[in-house]
């Protein structure tokens, strides 16, 4: 599914397709809605429906038209199973929450909620609106064992997954940012346990024992809360760690929308000191990757204060790079993104083949079965590439313009 | 729903341990937490299981369900033996033997 949702126009505002303009209405809604949607046929409706649910917006989609109460039946009904098993999830995963915190601050280790269960109670009225995938957890670096030895009584263990990759490991590697996800008996909910927020090439400057000072108490349980400005930071992060391309780290993944959804809520409902969020994203050297995200966020229609971004924004920016970004990594919907680099997708470093597939970097041998493993599940992206080389030749041309702009800084 | 295990009047239901409920939308969500299974109520479904606390017999949240939509108590005791039948037959509510 490829869409060609975002056009600039001569006046430099931006127009987006029906299907992306009801998404936005529903979260970040404008004083006059950008679509009218009574009178759509059932494609329109469908595609609408494959894009919310690419984007994980389906449960937020179905709040949206059931306040309005005129869509189809049948569109209501489907996002309402989505809704209502959003709604079980997040059941689910705050009663694992309630067992993994617990059982953490009884071993003394002190927990700080990252990703959705931090945003699901500081800034979602509704925690089903929130897709929630697993339950992201920040322990301090030298008590990532004791973690994971104080989930073992409650089920949670490395999954198999991570066995057969032989990830246990890298438990003790420095530069992860957490320990292999832990399963439940289960196998419901994933409990990642992250001594740090970023990853190898971002931020080398990170103060990971700042986020700690200046966490928040939650006034639901002995866990704590990112800052409202260290919790923007860190879905901003993630925005494009997922967004951006250009290396193999940079993992593109469904959901943008949410993620600017995320972006939106935040600055909807949290108090922001951006003058600390401009002074943290530049000290930890990621002044140009915050400001990308919430120079997206701004152009979707989200009341990101200008002066905040002209702050962060990079020397030489050009707007048609950033709305560029929005268009090839935001207002899209397919799974497999040529968003990699040419070196990267044939020629990956035996780092790469090492740390991801498990191969021995000292055996040739070892390696080329890494190599092999690594080309199989990879063939799907490369078909992608083949078949859409004009998307391929825009996406490295993206990426070249990002890394540039990035290298600025 | 097809009919669950027979409900007597007299009997004092409450909820399973380990259902945990949510408010979601206008709906209520019921997850079993064993299986993940979960369900989700009604308005009416919702007041029958917030009824369903283990202080009172099912006669009384018949009685309490009459008054409050003003239906002949026939119906209503039908509709709610069947639908509390249901909620035992997926172990969502159990008999309070206290």
């Amino acid at each position: 599914m490829r869409d060609q949702a975002l056009k600039p126009t001569l006046d430099g505002t931006v127009t987006v397709s029906p299907e992306y303009a009801l998404l936005l209405d529903a979260i970040a809604p404008l004083d006059v809605a950008r679509t009218d949607h009574r009178g759509w046929n059932s494609d329109l409706w469908g595609r609408t429906l494959r894009i919310a649910d690419w984007h994980r917006l389906s449960p937020m989609l179905f709040c949206h038209l059931a306040s309005r109460g005129d869509a189809p039946a049948p569109v209501r009904s489907a996002l309402e199973r989505a809704y209502l098993a959003s709604s079980a999830r997040s059941l689910f995963i705050s009663d694992a929450q309630r067992r993994v915190v617990g059982a953490l601050l009884a071993a003394e280790v002190p927990a700080l909620l990252l990703k959705g269960a931090a945003l699901v109670e500081t800034v979602y009225p509704d925690p089903a609106q929130r897709e929630m995938l697993d339950l992201d957890i920040l322990v301090a670096p030298e008590q990532i064992a004791r973690a994971s030895l104080a989930l073992a009584p409650l089920g949670y263990r490395p999954s198999e997954a991570a066995d057969a990759l032989g990830e246990t490991s890298m438990q003790l590697e420095p530069t992860s940012p957490h320990a292999p996800a832990l399963v439940g008996r289960e196998q419901l909910v994933a409990v990642e346990l992250h001594h740090h927020l970023t990853i190898p090439g971002e931020g080398r400057r990170f103060q990971i024992d700042q986020i700690w000072d200046r966490a928040r108490p939650s006034s639901r349980g002995p866990h704590l809360l990112p800052s409202p400005e260290d919790l923007l930071l860190h879905v901003s992060l993630h925005f494009t760690r997922n967004r951006l391309g250009g290396s193999y780290r940079r993992r593109h993944t469904g959901g943008a929308l949410a993620q600017v959804c995320d972006i939106a809520r935040i600055v909807e409902h949290e108090h922001l000191h951006w003058a600390r969020l401009v002074a943290s994203a530049r000290s930890y050297g990621l002044d140009t990757r915050v400001f990308l995200a919430l120079f997206a966020a701004r152009e979707l229609g989200v009341a990101v204060p200008e002066d905040a971004l002209a702050e962060l924004q990079p020397h030489g920016f050009d707007r048609a790079v950033g709305r560029r970004l929005v268009t090839l990594r935001v207002l899209r919907a397919d799974d497999h993104l040529p968003v990699r680099t040419l070196r990267w997708m044939l020629a990956p470093s035996r780092e790469v083949l090492s740390r991801g597939w498990n191969a021995d970097p000292t055996a040739p041998s070892s390696l080329a079965r890494a190599y092999m493993r690594r080309a199989k599940a990879h063939a799907p992206l490369a078909r992608s590439a083949i078949r859409q080389p004009g998307m391929f030749i825009q996406d490295r041309r993206l990426n070249g313009q990002i890394r540039a702009l990035e290298d600025r800084m | 729903m097809s009919t669950g295990p027979e409900v007597v009047l007299e009997e004092r239901l409450r909820r399973q341990e380990g259902v945990l409920a949510q408010e979601a939308h206008g709906r209520t969500v019921l997850l079993r937490l064993e299986d993940g299974g979960y369900y989700a109520l009604d308005e009416v479904g919702a007041m029958i299981w917030e009824l369903c606390d283990g202080s009172r017999a099912v006669a009384e949240i018949v009685a309490l369900l009459c008054e409050e939509f003003d239906a002949p108590e026939s119906t209503v005791q039908e509709d709610v033996l069947e639908f509390i039948g249901d909620l035992r037959r997926e172990r969502l509510l159990v008999v309070d033997a206290a």
